[in-house]
């Protein structure tokens, strides 16, 4: 396919790529759709709008959430392909810059480059109401946008980069810096200066620990108790030895490694935080080894959740309050599909409603239409989107090989729409609304390969 | 009925630490576009015994050919392992090559092949008198094309065994009467090895 070939077909006429399948962004889980794609047989165009892969992973884009010492929080082979391996000899936590060479062999290893378009947002997909699929790509530089026509989009354009930014009251006055955690790349930014870390999730923590070393002050305010599972237990990724319990019933497991995570860390009352209010696992765990050594050595001082703001004060709901010249709000992203109508996701009450989807793959409102690597969960997601992208490429070649099949498939599932896929009960705030537990989604997506399989 | 095992318990309790491995290369003077091919045996011998013929002759038709010695084999024999962590070996040496591998598994060394289908997609699979074994082979990723090749007067792979192997990749097994287990090594070890080449040139390449 050549560049030329798209140049006579405006925005109004579509250029109809027959049984081709669309994909929307090549990091992780747009590679791993392309490749599953292909290796189901399916022509694959896949659409990113940066010129290189690995999505939130390459340090390079704009939009790319890593910082200077990211590693990964899952153990490596917890969180590699489970047909490509990463090399046995890199270390049990890999660097970032480690998981986008990763990414790059992967696209070069399985030839994947070839199909993807760098350079192009997809800024429209739109259903033509036969089950295809009208989508709109435009040059991120340059204004001369194309209609192609597809016979299934594939959506998989990350969550971790449309900053969610909180509004506390007097948050304007401030005459500090604010900072989102996703535009901090670097600790040079925060030598010398007195520094307000806002949120606990990994990066937050992560975050706080990097800035600790580095600024002059860090305070870190956290809005309640958390679970901190440290990288290592019992000598072994914190990720491996929980496997390594995963006979023992769900409640037993829960317990027995409150009651080792109690006895190891401590209480985090201790350390000036508070007590988590949940059981462990009822909303994922931190993963962070070093948050509670800082915390220990005092270069880290904790803090609850702000109150107010004023022009050159942060005042927490106990009553304290500090002077930081710069506010790092780690308070997560949103889930954004700019390019169609939130209902086709079954999306309601705007941006921020998470989707109801089948599975978190399918979407009931129509089967063609299918998006991979929207979750989270208590181990590396790597693995679970493979699965996911084989279970999408089966079923939309069930649909071309045997429609009456695909039928019968369909009406089964569509039933199963918003179901979550969790251990006992987990959080149901927004923000959890995309949390899985592993092993139990794993088993799901396990069950719906085989099911395609056997429909054949 | 394969098994589909997505869960694999076992590498997340214990994954398989490194340990090393041998490769011998085999490169064609001139790169011919065909893809690489990746030799396993089933004994302590290891990589050596495709050196003696086989890996020369597929890189002189364009193939890059490289054998391996997973641990416990060649001059990777200090480290003791087993099937796990063998297969592990097969898909990391596969994994760090720049293209999709064939793989070809010799004897017990066509068991291992069986296992790391499960772990690597491999661009094709040829089974060279395969010693299976009793349990039923994983599900390959990918669904990669399959060739078994054998000796059917081999006592160590006779008839039947290649028959039972062929079936389960849904596969005719292709029989070379008098090639011998150790086919490699053996006076007539061109004929073998170019049904295989033809094969993959039909196969998979320029696909
Ligand atoms: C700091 C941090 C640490 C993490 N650590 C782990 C970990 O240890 N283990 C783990 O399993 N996961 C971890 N994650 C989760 C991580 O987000 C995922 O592992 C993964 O990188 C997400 O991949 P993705 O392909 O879904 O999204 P992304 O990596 O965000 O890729 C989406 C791609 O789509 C492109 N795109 C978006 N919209 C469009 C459009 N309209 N048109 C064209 N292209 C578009 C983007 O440019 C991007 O390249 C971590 C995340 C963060 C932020």
């Amino acid at each position: 396919m050549s560049e030329g070939q798209f140049d006579a077909y405006g925005v109004d006429a579509a250029y109809d790529r027959g049984e081709a399948v669309c994909v929307i962004g090549a990091g992780m889980a747009g590679l791993l759709a392309v490749k599953n794609l292909r290796e189901q047989g399916f022509t694959v165009d896949c659409y990113e709008r940066e010129t290189a892969v690995g999505g939130s992973w390459n340090w390079r884009h704009d939009r790319s959430p890593v910082y200077s010492s990211t590693h990964l929080v899952s153990s490596r082979t917890h969180t590699e392909f489970p047909d490509f391996p990463m090399p046995d000899d890199w270390p049990d936590y890999p660097h970032h810059s480690q998981i986008l060479a990763y990414l790059e062999r992967y696209t070069d290893h399985f030839g994947l480059r070839e199909h993807i378009w760098f350079g192009s947002e997809i800024s429209r997909i739109e259903p033509t109401g036969d089950g295809r699929w009208d989508v709109i790509v435009k040059p991120v530089s340059g204004n001369a946008a194309r209609r192609l026509r597809y016979s299934a989009v594939v959506i998989a354009n990350g969550h971790n980069w449309d900053p969610r930014l909180p509004s506390y009251k007097g948050q304007e006055e401030f005459r500090g810096e604010i900072l989102h955690s996703s535009a901090y790349k670097e600790p040079a930014r925060v030598r010398g200066r007195k520094v307000l870390v806002v949120g606990a999730g990994n990066s937050g923590c992560d975050i706080a620990g990097e800035i600790a070393v580095n600024a002059d002050k860090c305070w870190h305010s956290t809005r309640r108790g958390y679970w901190f599972v440290p990288k290592y237990m019992f000598g072994r990724p914190g990720d491996q030895t929980m496997a390594r319990m995963s006979w023992m019933p769900f409640g037993l497991r829960q317990k027995v490694s409150q009651f080792a995570i109690r006895r190891v860390v401590g209480d985090p009352r201790r350390f000036g935080l508070q007590r988590p209010e949940h059981a462990l696992f009822a909303s994922h765990p931190i993963v962070n080894s070093h948050l509670l050594h800082h915390i220990g050595h005092g270069t880290i001082t904790p803090k609850p959740d702000i109150d107010h703001f004023t022009a050159d004060e942060v005042h927490f709901t106990d009553g304290t309050s500090v002077k930081p010249q710069l506010v790092i709000m780690a308070t997560g992203y949103r889930t954004t599909f700019g390019f169609c109508d939130p209902e086709l996701l079954g999306m309601e009450g705007g941006d921020d409603g998470s989707p109801r989807l089948i599975g978190h793959m399918f979407t009931p409102r129509t089967p063609t239409l299918a998006v991979a690597g929207l979750l989270q969960a208590d181990g590396g997601i790597f693995p679970l989107v493979h699965w996911q992208t084989i279970a999408i490429a089966k079923w939309l070649r069930l649909r071309q090989k045997d429609p009456e099949a695909a039928a019968r498939f369909w009406a089964n599932a569509v039933p199963e729409a918003g179901r979550r896929y969790v251990h006992g009960k987990l959080n149901d705030t927004p923000r959890h609304r995309l949390e899985v537990s592993y092993e139990v989604y794993l088993k799901a997506l396990g069950q719906m390969i085989e099911e395609l399989d056997g429909v054949k | 009925m394969s098994r589909l095992d997505l869960l694999r318990l076992g590498d997340r309790r214990e994954p398989v630490p490194h340990a090393a491995r041998e490769v011998i290369t085999s490169e064609p003077d001139e790169p011919a576009g065909k893809p690489a091919l990746l030799f396993v045996g089933g004994d302590r011998r290891g990589a050596g015994i495709f050196a003696e013929h086989w890996l020369g002759h597929a890189a002189g038709r364009g193939f890059p050919a490289y054998a391996l010695s997973v641990r416990g084999q060649g001059r990777a024999a200090e480290v003791k392992g087993d099937l796990r962590a063998w297969a592990s070996d097969v898909a990391q040496t596969a994994a760090s090559l720049p293209a999709r591998p064939v793989i070809i598994g010799h004897s017990k060394g066509a068991q291992i092949l069986a296992e790391a289908l499960a772990r690597y997609p491999a661009r094709a699979a040829v089974f060279v008198a395969p010693r299976l074994g009793r349990l039923v082979p994983p599900t390959p990723a990918g669904a990669p094309p399959t060739l078994v090749v054998g000796d059917p007067d081999d006592k160590r792979a006779p008839r039947q065994m290649l028959e039972k192997a062929a079936a389960h990749y849904g596969v005719a097994p292709l029989f070379f009467q008098g090639a011998g287990h150790e086919m490699m090594l053996a006076a007539a070890w061109r004929e073998p090895l170019d049904a295989i080449l033809d094969w993959l040139d039909g196969t998979v390449v320029g696909e």
